[in-house]
């Protein structure tokens, strides 16, 4: 059974996407597992997140996406980080992390202070 | 192995394609999981969501989605009215009658009404008038006066004087029959002072003027008529009263100064008697046409004027006492303030057209709408953003307004090309109706605005769409749009009974004004015009022996009864002479009626069908020289000066002073009124002589129709002068009735606009009653069973027809009312206010109304319950 699903805090799905292209060019569907997999269940995507969230960074120029054929015979879209969305993953990265280390350091000065 | 495909995959198929995928890989990653296959499948889609709202999600990533969507609502909607035919059909026939109507009424009033006069700065352009005091009315200015007030005011950048004459004569070449033209004569600064150029040659100049050379311009008509418009004709030269003048320049068609009937244009200096006139100051020929500095209004002008008049009644009490000078923006002049109020009343009416016409679209629009409420609660089920329900319904009423414009703009074209056969020919400027820019932006814009108000309906009921309940009972969230319906049909019944009310007023005015007694018979009788020129004719024994032998011959042709001759038998409107009585103060006074004076031949009375009542007809011993001068007034002048009296045997004379020899006419007879001007102007009095001038209308009574005489009257003048132009020639009747043309046609516009209002107002009603009917079906059938009258379930849909009908009607009569007084000053001998008329109108609504009820009244009380029931 899955566990509870957590949601995303607005914006993260993007670089998490862009993260999980950056080791090779994958189809939605990989992508969603991957996600699955490596957060052990924590992020779900649905169909109707996923798919905005990777046509909107296609229409930005961040990915470039082609048909190609799968090992299970069928057409899939299969999406490739370009280098803008190279750069752009790092940027937000860099950003995620300086803010979740602030975040973090405010928890933990509070836990300090309350116990 | 990629399957043939007609043509490239779309956005969507491909988005489609990777949804799809998806889903099938999860559902294979389930199935390997173990899951049974329909099971998997069910997990998969519920696990998912759904697959329209991604897909809806997905779209709205898409950079200029709007567009693309716009495009595909807009073919959708058109799919959708594809199947609905008869609704797509009726919504455009309505939105082109009544798009097309006003934008052909704001065609008139814009051609004649708006539009600036085609002069350069025409708002600073004004005429100035003498105006008697004493008599309170217009007069011709003399040259003496003119160059006083050009020389003593400061308001006027420039002033100039003309003449107008319709005596001129052109004859050109034996081939052309000669004719009676209308010509300008005019002075120096004429055309500068106006601006506007010739389309071919130059106009007259100042060293012309002086020397009084022979030179003319020509008016872009006769240009055409006569030299075929070609550039030649430039330097060729043109007999004008017997006397060759040099071609110097054409005008364009839109110059229509003095008048539109202008036909050409001389120097007042080429007048004989000119070099002297400058010095008179007791004539009152010429007009005054003037430009105002720029800034200076035209009450300041007068205001300044009226100084300047002041100071020379004290100059010249002898001539000038009785002169004050009033001034008029030449756009009055030209347009008229009847005319202005006619067209703008004919606007205000097809906008009440445009009201019902709208409101009947809104309902056709909002009962579609609620026809289609599972439809588009389907939809919202399966996943259709609200926004873009919305959307898609404006596109399809945008698609309805596209077309029904575009239908309205071809209809139109067609009533602006019919209009110009068809309007009265005395509109100012009718000419220049035209299917142009104003009319099509007005068009686009009117189609906008009905769109916008009756075109949301259906977008809010989508918005305000409870998908619940629009699966469940038929009926029970239609009450609020029920309301809403309502109110645009019972608009429909008020502006419908608006324009009914006007339409009646309108009829009943022009029904009293040609059903007037001209106090003569009309009918058998021909009016011929014949202006006799000096170069022919040098003196008046000559003149009198034309006219006595055209009388002879033409009172011999068969079918002729008897002929006579009048100065003028029409005279123009606010013509006003005056007497002098015998034992009255000299002159006219302030409070007399208006009097023509006229002259006519032996014979005119009879021929005419003027009846005598006292005394006798003029005689042929009245018209010898030397004859002692006689008079022959109307009834209404007999009474005035002596009433209570016997007229015969008193004296009077012409003019504003007693004779100064001492030699009184005598009056000889009375004569029955009648009407000089028109059917709907009262008879002035009137004052005849006798004698022979050389302008006339003759007159001929015939016993066969007036027309069929025509050409053998022509014939007979012809034989007598070959080079005489004859002019007018039509029957008394036709020409009264051409002067009530602005009356027939105003009330013809309005009764053709108020059927197709009423005709719009009544199928609002059916189809709202119809459609509720429908809706009603199980309940009517319900009732019927339980043993309910057949005359109830009629009563109840008639009720409620005849309800709106009343709602709407009061509302209509309250604004009829209201507007009443606008119009009255447009009706002949009919109050605005006159209670037959609405009446009637009243009646008519309740009757149309009840008809339109009364269908779906007996459809309901024949329904058959056994089968309703069973549905």
């Amino acid at each position: 059974m899955p566990q509870p699903k957590s949601d995303l805090p607005q914006g993260t799905l993007d670089l998490l996407v862009l993260k999980v292209l950056a080791l090779g060019p994958l189809h939605g569907y990989a992508i969603a597992q991957r996600l699955q997999q490596i957060s052990r269940d924590v992020v779900q995507v649905t169909q109707g997140t996923l798919y905005p969230a990777l046509h909107r960074l296609e229409h930005r120029g961040f990915l470039t996406a082609e048909w190609k054929m799968t090992d299970t015979g069928r057409d899939a879209k299969f999406y490739r980080l370009t280098r803008a969305g190279r750069a752009h993953m790092d940027r937000e990265q860099a950003s995620w992390l300086r803010l979740t280390n602030a975040i973090g350091a405010i928890l933990k000065s509070a836990e300090g202070k309350t116990s | 192995m990629t399957p043939l495909r007609r043509r490239r995959p779309s956005a969507d198929d491909r988005l489609d394609a990777e949804l799809r995928d998806h889903y099938e890989r999860y559902v294979a990653d389930l199935i390997a999981r173990g899951l049974a296959d329909p099971e998997a499948r069910r997990q998969a889609r519920l696990e998912l969501g759904g697959l329209e709202q991604s897909k809806e999600a997905c779209r709205d990533v898409r950079p200029l989605r709007w567009a693309g969507e716009f495009a595909r609502d807009v073919r959708l909607g058109l799919r959708s009215l594809k199947r609905d035919r008869l609704f797509a059909a009726s919504v455009t026939l309505i939105l082109a009658l009544g798009i097309g109507t006003t934008v052909t009424m704001f065609s008139v009033l814009n051609a004649v009404v708006l539009r600036p006069l085609p002069y350069t700065r025409p708002d600073e352009l004004v005429l100035l008038t003498t105006h008697l005091i004493a008599q309170n009315r217009p007069d011709g200015t003399s040259m003496a006066n003119f160059l006083d007030w050009r020389t003593q005011s400061r308001a006027f950048a420039s002033m100039t004087f003309y003449r107008r004459t319709s005596v001129s004569v052109v004859t050109i070449g034996a081939a052309h029959a000669p004719e009676r033209v209308q010509e300008g004569l005019v002075g120096p600064e004429f055309f500068e002072l106006i601006g506007s150029g010739p389309i071919a040659g130059r106009v007259i100049t100042h060293d012309e003027f002086n020397r009084a050379d022979p030179v003319v311009v020509l008016s872009e008509t006769l240009w055409r008529e006569r030299f075929g418009g070609v550039t030649d004709a430039i330097g060729r030269t043109l007999p004008v009263d017997g006397r060759d003048h040099l071609i110097v320049g054409v005008m364009p068609r839109t110059f229509e100064l003095p008048t539109r009937e202008t036909r050409l244009w001389r120097p007042l200096s080429v007048l004989p008697l000119w070099p002297k006139t400058t010095e008179i100051r007791n004539s009152d020929q010429y007009e005054v046409l003037g430009r105002l500095n720029a800034g200076v209004t035209a009450e300041e002008a007068s205001a300044e004027m009226r100084l300047i008049a002041a100071g020379l009644r004290d100059a010249y009490p002898a001539i000038n006492r009785n002169l004050d000078v009033r001034i008029i923006p030449l756009f009055e002049h030209v347009v008229g303030w009847r005319t202005g109020r006619g067209l703008w009343l004919g606007f205000a009416a097809v906008l009440c057209l445009l009201v019902t016409a709208s409101a009947n679209v809104g309902g056709l629009l909002s009962s579609r709408a609620a026809r289609r409420q599972r439809e588009l609660a389907v939809r919202v089920a399966l996943g259709a953003g609200r926004g873009r329900l919305v959307r898609q319904l404006l596109a399809e009423t945008g698609s309805l307004w596209l077309i029904g414009s575009a239908a309205g703009l071809a209809l139109a074209f067609l009533l602006i090309r019919l209009l110009s056969v068809y309007a009265p020919r005395t509109l100012p400027r009718v000419e220049q109706i035209a299917f142009d820019a104003p009319a099509v932006a007005v068009a686009v814009l009117l189609g906008l605005v009905v769109m916008l108000v009756c075109g949301t309906t259906p977008a809010l009921i989508a918005a305000k769409l409870d998908v619940t309940s629009a699966f469940g009972v038929r009926d029970q969230s239609s009450v609020l749009r029920a309301r809403h319906h309502e109110w645009l049909v019972a608009a429909q019944i008020a502006a419908a009974l608006m324009l009914v009310v006007g339409a009646v007023l309108f009829a009943r005015s022009f029904v009293r004004a040609s059903g007037e007694d001209p106090g003569y018979p009309a009918d058998k009788l021909l009016i011929v015009r014949l202006d006799l020129p000096r170069a022919g004719y040098p003196d008046g024994a000559a003149v009198a022996s034309f006219f006595r032998e055209a009388h002879d011959r033409i009172g011999r042709l068969p079918g002729v009864a008897a002929v006579g001759a009048i100065t003028d038998f029409f005279i123009r409107r606010n013509a006003d002479q005056s007497v002098t009585v015998e034992g009255r103060e000299a002159g006219r006074q302030e409070s007399d009626p208006r009097l023509a004076t006229e002259v006519v031949t032996p014979g005119y009375f009879r021929a005419a069908g003027i009846h005598l009542r006292h005394g006798r007809d003029f005689e042929p011993r009245d018209y010898e020289p030397g004859a002692p001068p006689v008079f022959i007034v109307s009834d209404s002048l007999a009474q005035r000066f002596w009433p209570g009296e016997h007229a015969l045997g008193k004296l009077m004379v012409a003019g504003d002073s007693p004779p100064r020899d001492g030699q009184w006419g005598v009056v000889v007879g009375v004569v029955r009124d009648f009407r000089r001007e028109s059917l709907d102007v009262a008879p002035i009095l009137g004052a005849y002589i006798p004698s022979f001038p050389r302008g006339m209308d003759m007159t001929i009574r015939t016993s066969v129709p007036a027309e069929t005489l025509m050409a053998a009257v022509r014939q007979e003048i012809r034989a007598m002068d070959r080079a005489l132009p004859i002019g007018r020639i039509a029957s008394a009747d036709g020409r009264l009735r051409q002067r009530l043309e602005t009356r027939r046609f105003e009330s013809q516009l309005l009764a053709v606009f108020s059927a197709i209002a009423l005709l719009l107002a009544a199928a609002g009603l059916y189809a709202l009653l119809a459609y509720q009917v429908a809706l009603r079906r199980r309940e009517l059938g319900i009732r019927s069973a339980l043993g309910a009258d057949r005359r109830a379930i009629v009563r109840l849909v008639l009720a409620k027809g005849l309800r709106l009908a009343t709602i709407g009607g009061s509302i209509g009569l309250i604004g009829a009312v209201l507007v009443a007084s606008v119009i009255q000053s447009l009706l002949y001998q009919t109050p605005s206010l006159d209670v037959l008329s609405y009446g009637i109108a009243a009646a008519a609504v309740l009757v149309v109304a009840a008809i339109a009820a009364g269908l779906p009244a007996l459809r309901a009380a024949r329904l058959d319950p056994i089968a309703v029931l069973r549905e």
